[in-house]
């Protein structure tokens, strides 16, 4: 297992049901392959940097994951078959550092030798 | 009556300046400063930083990164842009 990321861009002028439907469907993707969900995101539409398909703005989708090596290929199969997805990025997850724990209570007062 | 100096490094040390070109202050990496702050493509804030007016990856003479951090800057910034969070060309320059 390995922990992977993906973003979606979905065209922007689907009906929202289109875009649930899209939503679930790539989940039910990742978990059918044994994969788990850590976090979904749904940024909404934002507007691109530049156009896509002709398209100013697009509906963003975010995944993090735990999924079998081969899972990333056949998702992408399947996203490339989506006309109505105009972008998609599938990377490896890079863990953030954990942060350390505050450090504990300085049990002796400084100085007190 | 300007005063005169025998050898050319007794002039130089006299202003301090040891020849060559000017050296530009050392800088400090930013993500080696602070490890719980990694790069992160989706940040568009923190990519927009990375890159010039035009949508330049900067060199690392202007962002003073460690050549680690530099290449995990420039990867970040060509999948920010992939994902339309920022641009190939900037609109103005275009």
């Amino acid at each position: 297992m390995q922990a992977y990321e993906t973003t979606l861009i979905l065209s922007p002028i689907l009906p929202e049901a289109d875009w649930a439907a899209r939503v679930s469907k790539y989940e039910g993707l990742i978990t059918a392959a044994g994969g788990e969900i850590k976090k979904k995101e749904i940024w909404g539409i934002r507007k691109l940097a530049y156009p896509i398909r002709h398209r100013a703005q697009g509906y963003y989708v975010f995944f993090q994951y735990q999924a079998p090596g081969e899972l990333p290929r056949e998702l992408d199969r399947n996203i490339r078959l989506d006309e109505e997805i105009l972008r998609h990025l599938t990377v490896v997850a890079k863990g953030a550092p954990a942060r350390p724990a505050p450090p504990a209570p300085e049990l002796q007062p400084k100085g007190a030798e | 009556m300007p005063r005169r100096f025998e050898r050319e490094e007794e002039r130089r040390s006299e202003r301090g300046d040891r020849g060559g070109r000017a050296q530009a202050p050392k800088k400090n990496c930013r993500f080696c400063a602070n490890p719980f702050d990694p790069i992160d493509y989706k940040n568009e804030r923190q990519v927009r930083r990375l890159v010039s007016e035009r949508g330049k990856i900067l060199p690392r003479r202007a962002t003073g990164n460690c050549a680690k951090h530099q290449r995990e800057a420039a990867l970040a910034v060509k999948y920010a842009r992939h994902l339309a969070l920022l641009p190939f060309v900037s609109e103005f320059h275009k």
